[in-house]
């Protein structure tokens, strides 16, 4: 929860000397710093003060909200609000060893209850006493601190309070850094999951005190010395980017920043920072770079320096624009995605001219072991330079190796945006590839289809199937269905085909729709049957789709009722870790909320097997067995394949597919099916 | 022990007649000493005239007595005014036993005895009943011609207690704890038994009295605790604990006798086989139950298991594939392990099984679909059972070779498209990890192979030299390995081979390289080691049991079970090639 800006004078107002809100608020807090025990007693403290005191008056600035935020349901909430106000009191009336002595009983207090850890409530408490603190005058809370260990919640308090408004006190720059520095040791490092606002004031008073200084020359030379991957070694950075601004770092300070291992990242920064650069300085600084050797954070840092300098050169000469784009496909791609990335987009306005997107696609293939991401930037770049015709050769280039294959079918990005400019070219592309007399290309097209059908289900096919022969016809239906999909994208694939004029593509569509009305049952026959309303054998299909299913319900059920055979029965010690290492793999293309409530896993984690074998849920119902696995967010229909891998052999070793059609064909012609 | 007399009670009560209280009464009959004439398994589909079971032995007064036993369990467990007069109720049943006697003159000693008549019921006799009960009781029986008594659920519970369960289970808190736990948590499918196998340890390592009689009694606790655990997986409908324990079990108890130098002993062969009856039975409940599904196409393939069926799938098939052989073996063996079968039965017999067998793999491609490399011993078993068989046919011999061919494909179809082999160290966490994230664990390992080894020695046996060439050079980067059991320690081999997984007693051929020619590889494999264990199992005709300790304790097979193929290929392999279909390997 974020509260509202601090609004200071309000607050004063409100506290006014003899106000009648301070006067009823000291007595509250009188009698509940003389309380020893204050959350037990809380309830007697709430019956004994009106809740106008505090309850009341603080519920119109939402600050009775804090109460609950801190976890603390069993509190009284206006004892939880008058803790936040009572440094008013003080700031007004009490003394500064009053003022701590509270802070000390807070702190022990809410180390009881956690509630000093919760963000929102320290903010406030904060507020306040910034508030009291500032009230005190000739209050030095340098002094303060320094008495105060550095564990003491108090102390990471009283510093933020400080910092934030160094400003109203005057402070020689070295007892500033003496203090800060204390403070960030404790804090941890600014680029670690620590980070939070005490970074923010930390940075942000270094600032406004640099802007009261007059000898920078003190402070460069303390921040130069403090350099390095610490946390003190940062405000050093961040002091030197400030100084640089203020134009006290001079282009040869940087060329020797460059020079030296421990101020090459503050060189760097500093540089990146900069607009433009002149010729002579960019050949100076990719001179210097060369030779320096650099460590594995610096490196992002330095690729994002070469696309700069590449970019805001003035006159860059063609061989220093060779070497940058050299240096950055070569060495700036690399197996971190967000590395890759950034220089993939540093580059982007350059990719259209004639070799660079050549060789950044190469070098992105080349990265061994080669992160699936890089597919988004590979489509990416294709979307970009507007070359479909390329995306297409680009995959038959590189399906043709092996250690390309599985990870290249699996293009997604590129296909939503290609449907939606080239609708028409793009599926032209798409059933080349899914009737091509090569397997790896009937393979990549199916697994393509997959993967993008459940996104762009409104985009599917604009182009005339039935301009097909037979024998793509059937190819097709062969390499669409090996990968699963959802009902109605499957639908949507194979109804055009129950039109066609070969039987045997109506036979093996019709075989098809067989597994799906298995899966899916009634839904997909009444989701099918407006859709093929206008066939002449409509009845007959829906027919047998509705005794297909009937039959394998029956099937089903009678393997339901082995309980012997149910793998949460059988193998419940297997299906568990299965289910999560199935469901890490799930997280990975499933919305996290998906996973946790239709996933697998939850399901197992939320169920018992009872005795009799029925399913007991968290909610204690017993449900049926035959429902075990239902839920799980994917299509039933590609597990009840067993032979799913055979169909895929099938897909990608197929050769002579005339042979096959022949032999349907008199299957066909024997059984004088539909 | 008195508290604990109320676990057996609670148990005995639930008991129905049918299958359950009279398959436990000849453990406690046996238990007192008496010798088994007929029980209702043999009795089956025949009229029994108020004689469930028949047996005979001394009775408590001293006398040797014929016993002719009526149970009445279930609805009928109680004695009522319905129970009394209903049609084949209590009195119907115990006139006929008084009226027809019973003959086997195979059984000179039954004909002179004297008869005693007892009515066994898991329940108690009515008081609204007793009157009626009493005149009954004297009607048939006042003439003394024949005693009559009855054991209710007060008698049955102090027998049981007293002749089974109480030397080895109730008299021993522990061993009471961890029975009683089992049974708590039978119903949970994760349970992995282990208080049940550490109380089947206990029985097994305590100190046994001297004696047939204490032998007896422990067996009879084995047997008990096998068959409540039975009856408790029956009713959370569920059986594959009963068949994980019983198993266990059985080959505990076998190690045992070994160990014990018992094996040649012919009454402990005798009680011991009266744990292989139990596991026979349940075996056959378990099959009936789930065959003819499993023949079914994909019958085995669980369609709501989603994702994780490309792991269950195979596993369950070549589980099932694994209980199926050992079965069949158990039939092989007639209704009392001494193979008595004659030639034309076993031939019958065989034909039929082979089957199912190969219904139930052509029906499921789980059957051929390797994932760990210890499948190579269900694949072994299918193998070895077709080639052991009186006849193979040359349709059969078709098909095993295609069986064998399409396992290859199938790995290297997995490996095509996967890029996975079956897990070598049977690290079945790798495997999970490998299907479920699509990519492959640091601790997966499939450098490896002993089963990719067997099957070309399979085809060395088939004299399938194209295929040989065909998957030689796929081999490229395999270390092929063979499992040799020490043949230094015979004794330690086969004792181990039923307590445990023996891997520290094989020793292991690594990286075999293949020779370029066929020939040449057969040549090899006929000079390897051949130093076949003689197993005291097999002596006692027992040898099925090496298969059930292949599959369960996933022991290596020794290779001289299928090497002796190759200097002597069943029929229609290795000579008469025309029979053999030339189907290729389609993938690489």
């Amino acid at each position: 929860m974020r509260f509202a800006p601090f609004d200071l004078s309000a607050l004063k107002e409100e506290y006014e000397e003899n106000s009648p809100a301070m006067q009823e608020l000291k007595t509250v807090i009188t009698d509940v710093l003389a309380e020893k025990t204050w959350r037990f007693k809380s309830e007697r403290i709430k019956s004994k003060y009106p809740i106008s005191i505090a309850e009341g008056r603080i519920a119109n600035d939402g600050f009775i909200q804090s109460g609950f935020d801190c976890g603390l349901s069993d509190a009284p909430i206006n004892f939880y609000a008058l803790w936040q106000q009572t440094p008013v009191t003080y700031a007004l009336d009490g003394t500064l060893s009053d003022l701590m002595e509270y802070v000390q009983k807070i702190r022990l207090l809410f180390e009881v209850d956690g509630a000093i850890r919760n963000g929102a409530t320290l903010e406030r408490f904060r507020q306040f006493l910034f508030l009291a603190v500032y009230k005190q005058g000739n209050f030095d809370p340098v002094e303060q601190l320094n008495d105060l260990k550095t564990d003491d919640p108090s102390y990471s308090l009283l510093n933020v309070c400080f910092l934030e408004n160094v400003d109203l006190w005057d402070y020689s720059f070295v007892k500033f850094w003496e203090t800060v520095t204390k403070f960030a040791g404790n804090i941890g490092h600014p680029h670690h999951s620590s980070f939070d606002s005490r970074w923010l004031a930390i940075f942000s008073a270094l600032e406004k005190v640099l802007d009261s200084q007059i000898d920078f020359a003190l402070a460069r030379k303390i921040f130069e010395i403090n350099l390095g991957d610490s946390p003190i070694g940062k405000i050093a950075e961040a002091g030197l980017f400030y100084l640089s601004r203020k134009g006290e770092i001079n282009n040869d300070d940087l060329i020797g920043y460059l020079q030296d291992q421990r101020t090459v990242n503050v060189g760097i920064i500093i540089l990146n920072s900069h607009l433009s650069y002149t010729l002579s300085f960019t050949t100076q600084i990719w001179e210097t770079m060369k030779n320096v050797e650099l460590k594995k954070p610096q490196r992002a840092l330095s690729y994002q320096l070469g696309v700069n300098l590449l970019e805001n050169t003035e006159s860059l000469s063609e061989q220093l624009k060779a070497e940058l784009y050299e240096y950055l496909l070569l060495e700036g791609v690399e197996g971190d995605f967000e590395q890759t990335r950034a220089v993939f987009y540093a580059l982007r306005k350059n990719l259209k001219q004639k070799g660079i997107g050549e060789a950044l696609i190469k070098r992105l293939i080349a990265v061994d072991p080669y992160p699936i991401e890089f597919n988004s930037l590979i489509s990416d770049y294709y979307f970009h330079i507007d070359d479909l015709d390329g995306f297409f050769a680009f995959i038959r280039t590189y399906l043709g190796d092996e250690n390309h294959f599985f990870k290249l079918t699996q293009f997604k990005g590129i296909c939503e945006l290609f449907t939606v400019k080239y609708p028409v070219r793009f599926w032209r592309g798409m059933v080349e590839l899914l009737i091509d007399d090569e397997g790896r290309y009937r393979k990549a097209g199916g697994r393509m289809l997959s993967h993008m059908l459940h996104e762009q289900s409104e985009h599917i096919f604009p182009v005339p199937l039935e301009e097909l022969n037979p024998l793509q016809q059937y190819k097709f239906i062969v390499s669409a269905t090996v990968y699963p999909m959802f009902m109605d994208e499957n639908l949507k694939v194979l109804v055009p085909f129950l039109f066609s004029k070969s039987p045997i593509v109506v036979e093996l569509a019709l075989c098809k729709l067989d597994h799906i009305a298995i899966s899916y049952g009634p839904e997909a026959i009444n989701k099918l049957q407006p859709m093929i309303s206008n066939h002449p054998l409509s009845t007959e299909i829906v027919e047998r789709l509705n005794s297909v299913f009937t039959e394998d319900a029956k099937r089903i059920d009678q393997k339901q009722r082995i309980f012997e055979f149910n793998p949460h029965v059988g193998y419940a010690n297997l299906i568990r870790p299965f289910a999560e290492f199935y469901a890490k793999k799930s997280s990975r293309s499933m919305s996290e909320a998906q996973r946790k409530h239709g996933g697998i896993s939850s399901f197992i984690k939320q169920t018992t097997i009872g005795r009799g074998g029925g399913v007991i849920t968290h909610d204690m119902k017993i449900m049926p067995l035959s429902m075990v696995g239902a839920s799980f967010s994917l299509p039933s229909y590609i597990f009840i394949d067993p032979i799913g891998d055979q169909a895929e052999m099938f897909l990608f070793y197929k050769k002579n597919w005339s042979e096959d059609f022949k032999a349907w064909k008199e299957i066909i012609s024997s059984s004088g099916n539909i | 022990m008195e508290r604990n007399n109320i676990i057996v009670r609670e148990y005995l009560e639930t008991l129905k007649e049918d299958g359950e209280l009279d398959r436990l009464l000849p453990l406690l009959l046996i238990s007192r000493g008496w010798k088994i004439v007929r029980t209702p398994r043999e009795a089956k589909g025949q009229k029994q005239f108020g004689k469930d079971i028949v047996a005979y032995g001394v009775d408590l007064d001293g006398v040797k007595k014929a016993f002719y036993i009526e149970v009445k369990g279930h609805s009928d467990k109680d004695i009522t005014e319905q129970s009394l007069i209903k049609p084949d109720g209590l009195y119907q049943s115990l006139l006929s036993a008084t009226v027809v006697d019973f003959k086997d003159y195979g059984i000179p000693a039954l004909e002179n005895l004297p008869i005693k008549v007892i009515f066994v019921h898991n329940g108690a006799l009515k008081p609204s009943a007793e009157h009626e009960y009493n005149g009954i009781i004297t009607k048939l029986f006042g003439d003394g011609k024949k005693q009559f008594e009855r054991w209710s659920i007060h008698e049955l519970t102090d027998l049981f207690s007293a002749y089974l369960f109480g030397e080895y289970l109730l008299t021993d808190d522990q061993h009471l704890q961890l029975f009683k736990k089992t049974l708590a948590l039978i119903d949970q499918p994760e349970y992995d038994l282990r208080d049940y196998k550490m109380l089947i340890d206990k029985l097994l390592t305590g100190d046994l009295k001297p004696g047939q009689r204490q032998f007896y009694k422990l067996f009879s606790t084995l047997n008990l605790v096998c068959v409540i655990l039975w009856d408790n997986a029956r009713q959370v409908n569920n059986l594959l604990h009963a068949l994980d324990g019983v198993a266990y079990t059985v080959l505990k108890a076998w190690g045992w006798i070994l160990r014990q130098q018992l094996v040649r002993k012919k009454p402990v062969i005798g009680i011991f086989k009266s744990l292989l009856i139990i596991q026979r039975d349940l075996l056959e409940t378990y099959i009936t139950k789930t065959l003819p599904v499993a023949r079914q196409k994909d019958g085995l393939f669980a369609e709501r298991g989603g994702p994780f069926e490309e792991v269950g799938y195979p596993l369950r098939s070549m589980d099932y594939l694994g209980w199926l052989i050992y079965y069949y073996q158990l039939q092989q063996a007639g209704p009392d392990f001494n193979y008595e079968l004659e030639a034309q039965q076993m031939y019958g017999l065989q034909h039929f099984q082979k089957g199912v067998i190969r219904a139930v793999i052509d029906n499921n491609i789980g059957c051929k679909t390797p994932l760990l490399d210890r499948h190579s011993r269900p694949i072994v078993l299918v193998t070895l059972f077709f080639m052991n068989s009186k006849e193979l046919t040359a349709h059969e011999a078709n098909w095993l070779r295609g069986y064998i061919i399409d396992i290859y494909n199938r790995i290297g179809l997995i490996h095509s498209f996967r890029g996975r082999r079956p897990e070598f160290s049977d690290n079945i966490t790798a495997l999970l990890e490998y299907v479920g994230t699509g990519e492959r664990p640091s601790d997966y390992n499939d450098k490896g192979s002993m089963l990719l080894q067997v099957l070309l020695e399979f085809l060395v046996i088939f004299n399938d030299e194209p295929s040989y060439n065909t998957c030689r050079s796929d081999m490229q980067g395999i270390d092929l390995q063979t499992a040799y059991p020490n043949w230094t320690m015979p004794d330690e081999v086969e004792i181990g081979l039923f307590e445990g997984n023996i891997s520290e007693l094989t020793a292991v051929d690594s990286s075999i390289a293949l020779p370029e020619q066929f020939f040449d590889f057969k040549k090899m494999l006929e000079a390897k080691p051949n130093n076949p264990i003689s197993y005291k199992t097999d002596g006692a005709g027992l040898a099925f049991l090496r298969s059930l300790s292949y599959i369960y304790f996933h022991n290596d097979i020794p290779p001289d079970e299928w090497r002796k193929f190759i200097a002597a290929p069943p029929h229609y392999f290795g000579v008469d090639k025309s029979v053999i279909s030339n189907e290729h390997l389609t993938v690489t």
